[in-house]
């Protein structure tokens, strides 16, 4: 008997979405099988970090987790934190520090310095190199993606700053 | 992959997860929490997976019996929980960032470590040093200390039971705690990891406690250094021999990170320093 195929309720990048999957998929599979092709196979196995997406708010590596254990969940792939023309500012810092070569790992880079900001806006480079430590690069070497990270936060932090002080002048 | 898996079930109710747990009809039925990992091995023959991370297993708390840690408590809300930051040193959080990558503590509960005796996270050796018990229901709930609960690589002795949580009794006055790890780097898994913990009365040692993990089948603890212990003045020479017994009597595994012999040495050096460190007697590197 095969498995069994369920119905699967995500949202993805803000879009309600309904799957088709047996229930021994990984939301890794679910994703590619949609054609989501910034979610990357690399390892299958927990150990390059390039299947990373937001899930409910946490870095977490597609290839592990289940299918029907996301079900309504919401999902955001790299791909779902900017738009051409709008990007964010970590893919932007990325583009400008060259953080990117080969560009493989860096989806899962994106997705996991996404997170880190958002919970420490002024890391260091011990802490953003211990945030990546679970995604592999073989390009870069690594201190352009840690210059990227860095300059993205220093980005985020001015534009927030910028924010709140327009805010007291309208005030 | 998972290609015998016919049901996936995500119980609301912890009675609904035993029950499925309790099934014997229709093959192996595993619990996860969500995530497959460091045990995806040996979920190929399973017929069902039990889905327990939505019974509410996921809460720390504190209270007069000690740290609670609900079985479905992932790494990474240990590494940033305050309450288990002040408890023991923060020993509990230093194990859990043993798994280096942030995306795997978003994924990892203390009941996939459990489950699967698996020794290559810090945090294991760490709750056995802590004298952590675990409680779990099936027929009926009871709870089992941490040092019975493996029955060998990648084993337990639990039989068709939910793990509801690990406790961790509250160390009676003053502990000193510390965690050495052996790694090739700081993100790999460990050849070797020690945890100590040492009470000190009068200038002799009241109690200590070493456990290992890393590069063995299964974590353990090691009573007969640790009885050796009681009494002596905690001096770096007493805490050599102490390591030098604790090697003899452990059974490393050979793998592609480095040989049992070598393992055996590295016992040696991390044992010693994790007890002085514990005893605040801090030897110069």
């Amino acid at each position: 008997m095969s498995p069994p195929v369920i119905e699967l309720h995500l949202t993805v990048n803000g879009e309600s979405r309904t799957f088709l999957t047996q229930i021994n998929r990984s939301l890794f599979d679910v994703l590619r099988a949609e054609g989501y092709v910034d979610v990357k196979n690399g390892c299958l196995n927990g150990d390059c970090g390039s299947c990373a997406v937001l899930l409910n708010g946490r870095p977490v590596l597609g290839c592990l987790v289940m299918a029907p254990h996301c079900e309504g969940g919401e999902v955001v792939t790299a791909a779902g934190l900017g738009r051409p023309g709008d990007l964010h500012p970590l893919q932007e810092a990325f583009l400008d520090t060259g953080a990117v070569q080969c560009g493989f790992c860096t989806p899962g880079m994106l997705i996991v310095a996404k997170h880190l900001i958002d919970t420490n806006p002024d890391p260091s480079e011990e802490e953003i190199a211990a945030a990546l430590a679970g995604n592999l690069c073989r390009c870069t070497g690594y201190v352009k993606i840690i210059d990227g990270v860095k300059e993205a936060a220093r980005r985020m932090r001015a534009s927030k700053a910028r924010s709140k002080a327009r805010g007291r002048r309208r005030s | 992959m998972l290609e015998k898996l016919e049901e996936y079930h995500i119980p609301q109710t912890i009675a609904e997860a035993v029950r499925l747990l309790r099934r014997r009809s229709g093959g192996e039925t595993v619990a996860i929490t969500g995530a497959i990992d460091l045990h995806w091995w040996r979920l190929q023959s399973a017929r069902r997976f039990v889905d327990t991370s939505r019974l509410g297993l996921d809460r720390i708390r504190l209270d007069r019996s000690g740290l609670h840690l609900g079985a479905a408590t992932l790494l990474a809300d240990i590494v940033t929980s305050k309450v288990a930051a002040r408890f023991a040193g923060g020993l509990l959080v230093q194990g859990a960032l043993g798994l280096a990558s942030p995306p795997r503590r978003h994924t990892t509960s203390l009941a996939a470590l459990l489950i699967n005796a698996v020794p290559v996270v810090d945090i294991l050796p760490a709750l056995m040093a802590l004298d952590a018990k675990v409680r779990v229901k099936g027929a009926r709930q009871r709870t089992i200390p941490l040092t019975e609960l493996f029955a060998g690589k990648g084993r337990t002795v639990l039989d068709r039971e939910l793990l509801l949580e690990v406790v961790v009794p509250k160390p009676r006055g003053r502990i000193g705690v510390a965690l050495e790890r052996h790694a090739l780097t700081p993100s790999d898994d460990p050849m070797l990891t020690a945890v100590a913990t040492v009470q000190l009365s009068r200038g002799k040692i009241a109690r200590a406690t070493i456990a290992l993990g890393g590069g063995l089948s299964v974590p353990v603890r090691c009573p007969k250094a640790e009885a050796e212990l009681v009494g002596k003045a905690p001096d770096l020479g007493i805490f050599a021999c102490a390591a030098h017994g604790v090697a003899e009597s452990i059974h490393p595994i050979s793998d592609t990170r480095c040989s049992a012999e070598h393992r055996r040495d590295v016992c040696k050096v991390i044992v010693r320093r994790a007890l002085a460190r514990a005893a605040g007697r801090e030897e110069p590197r």
